[in-house]
């Protein structure tokens, strides 16, 4: 409070004099100086520091300044505060429920009551979690190195981040490989020890970088069409939504477009024997595949 | 939850100015606006109580009033603002706000969303941390969300027709909806079944026929989430199938890799979906035990074989 009241920057030994706690020996009186500016630092308030005169930088002073403690917003409606409420829930859990809810305490306390009433609006809270948020935000945000190991394997990844997305409720880390010198993408909950390092700005985004593109899971412009041989009344979740044509009494065949082979893939597979690939000849010979290696495999290891 | 010196400064430099702006405000009204216990806000207060300017006189202590529990403050000395928004709250506030609109917004507070959003960006140190973020496709929107939202907050009975994904069949089922929430994507009704009294989640784009048959008698809810899982089953899989272990964890005993497959250990209370999860799996599968499944698994693949052959 003193430093955030002062005018004028206050030394050293100003602030030991007049604020409370401070006494004993000087070296403690450091170090708890040390430990109080690390502390302040941590919940994001900045502290100028600066020569009391500029000709003799030997003696510092410090001061916060109203201007970089305080919130500052442009003018906020009523509507705008009720639609930040309601975003502030979006989240289930994780750092950013956490996050969220401490912003929209601040915001609340600018004097203004929430309009949530009349926007006739909820939110449905996503499924997503990623303990490790904080660290892969400052190393992809500050361009520094992470090193990280993927699924079961103990190889170690160096990864130079370039983006970050939540798609579907996951958390996808997009990157540069520095062994495989390629861009990559890794699903967050397969990381472990996560670690970042190098200095900021050790790398450059290249100025071409488009997350969209990059993520090959939203790539569900790229459609996969297939033609499937679909038993009467069977595989509801394949027929909803799709075009259906009748073939005899006991088959129909249905045209449907999937995000991409593998969402088609496994969905034909679970409604088997119920649905045969006609189309694309390429899906159809790997499903034959894969149930002749299965009918064929009888012993603990054999195929 | 016990909290540091670090976090509990923290709380005492945002209760003072959300007191300042709400004179009067329970001690149990703070613990619920800053997801915390009473307990902790108390002990936050009496730290505000000791917080004042060099000097320290009455008159420059912060001026806190706790009286039969109401709270107020009538000088918060320089402490009456709020502070600034972290980089990380200005985000979880923007993805939130981007959440908001991929659920459907009316056109008028999409405006308003949109608004808020520009303010919030102006907010970050660097813009370039939205150019590296991307929130998308979280939630798929779906026609029956307003009916549900409806009935969960008139407490009705709805009846849906509901296509099972295990048994592959159309059911109708009355249900008493919870909640609604979203997983990989998808939108869920969590409710009560108003035939066994069990809860139940149905993912809403599997529904194709919902109607709102208002109030009706509540069943007796049963806890026990109906069979015990008593049956073992153990098999290989593909261990590059990180998916099936990450979607099916939660039934999972064990697991161990050999070679380039992965033996796993499941406990289930019937194999009728298992052998559906088991089946859509790209690549080899072998069930080693018990041998009734081990059965079951192969014909399942012969019978699928004899499709493609009458084709």
């Amino acid at each position: 409070m003193a430093l955030l009241a002062t005018k004028r920057l206050l030394t050293k030994g100003e602030i030991f004099s007049s604020v409370a706690g401070y006494s004993g020996a000087m070296d403690s009186m450091e170090r708890m100086f040390e430990r109080d500016k690390d502390d302040l630092r941590s919940l994001g308030i900045e502290i100028e520091v600066a020569p009391l005169d500029s000709l003799f930088e030997d003696e510092l002073g410090y001061r916060i300044t109203p201007d970089s403690y305080a919130l500052k917003i442009p003018e906020i409606s009523p509507s705008e505060l009720g639609v930040l409420s309601i975003a502030a829930k979006s989240w289930r859990t994780s750092l950013f429920s956490e996050s969220a809810q401490k912003a929209l305490v601040k915001v609340a306390s600018l004097g203004i009551e929430p309009d949530i009433e009349s926007l006739h609006t909820s939110i449905i809270p996503i499924d997503e979690n990623c303990a490790d948020f904080e660290l892969l935000w400052k190393a992809t945000f500050e361009c520094r190195e992470l090193t990280f190991e993927y699924l079961d394997s103990s190889d170690t990844r160096r990864i130079h981040p370039y983006g970050i997305s939540l798609f579907k409720g996951e958390w996808f880390l997009v990157g540069f490989d520095i062994l495989k010198k390629e861009i990559r993408t890794f699903k967050v909950k397969r990381i472990r020890a996560l670690e970042m390092s190098g200095k900021k700005d050790s790398f450059a985004r290249p100025a071409d970088f488009d997350m969209r593109s990059s993520l090959i899971l939203t790539k569900s412009e790229s459609r996969f069409k297939v033609v499937l041989k679909v038993r009467s009344h069977k595989a509801l979740a394949i027929r909803s939504g799709s075009t259906i044509v009748k073939i005899d009494e006991d088959w129909d065949r249905i045209e449907k477009i999937y995000s991409y082979r593998g969402e088609a893939l496994t969905e034909i597979l679970w409604h088997s024997p119920d649905v045969c690939v006609e189309e694309p000849k390429e899906l159809q010979e790997r499903i034959i595949a894969i149930w002749e290696s299965r009918a064929k495999s009888g012993a603990p290891g054999g195929k | 939850m016990a909290s540091n010196a670090v976090d509990r400064t923290a709380r005492a430099l945002d209760l003072i100015p959300y007191i300042v702006d709400r004179p009067g405000i329970s001690v149990e009204e703070l613990a619920q606006a800053f997801r915390t216990t009473a307990a902790e806000i108390s002990e936050t207060l009496n730290i505000v109580f000791m917080c004042g300017l060099p000097g320290y006189t009455p008159l420059e202590l912060v001026d806190l009033n706790t009286d039969g529990g109401e709270v107020s403050i009538i000088d918060p000395q320089n402490l009456g603002k709020p502070r600034r928004l972290s980089q990380i709250e200005i985000i979880s506030i923007i993805l939130g706000i981007e959440n908001l609109k991929s659920q459907g917004l009316s056109g008028p507070v999409s405006i308003i969303a949109n608004s808020l959003i520009s303010k919030m960006t102006a907010l970050l140190d660097d813009i370039r941390a939205l150019q590296i973020l991307e929130s998308s496709k979280n939630v798929e929107p779906s026609v029956w969300r307003e009916p549900i939202e409806k009935a969960i907050r008139e407490k009705n009975v709805l009846e849906i027709d509901y296509a099972g994904i295990s048994n592959d069949e159309m059911i109708v089922r009355k249900i008493s909806p919870i909640r609604l929430y979203a997983q990989n994507g998808q939108l869920y009704v969590e409710a009560i079944s108003q035939d066994s009294g069990e809860f139940r989640n149905f993912r809403l784009d599997r529904i194709s026929k919902l109607a709102d048959i208002g109030k009706t008698s509540t069943p007796d809810i049963r806890l026990d989430q109906g069979a015990a899982a008593d049956i073992e089953v153990q098999v290989l899989i593909p261990k590059k199938d990180v998916l099936f272990l990450e979607k099916y964890q939660n039934i999972i005993e064990s697991s161990e890799v050999i070679g380039d497959m992965r033996k796993v250990h499941f406990r289930v209370s019937q194999t009728n979906w298992l052998r559906r999860a088991l089946a859509s799996i790209d690549g080899d599968v072998v069930v080693l035990h018990p041998d009734s499944f081990a059965r079951e698994f192969r014909t399942l693949a012969q019978i699928s074989l004899n499709a493609y052959k009458m084709s």
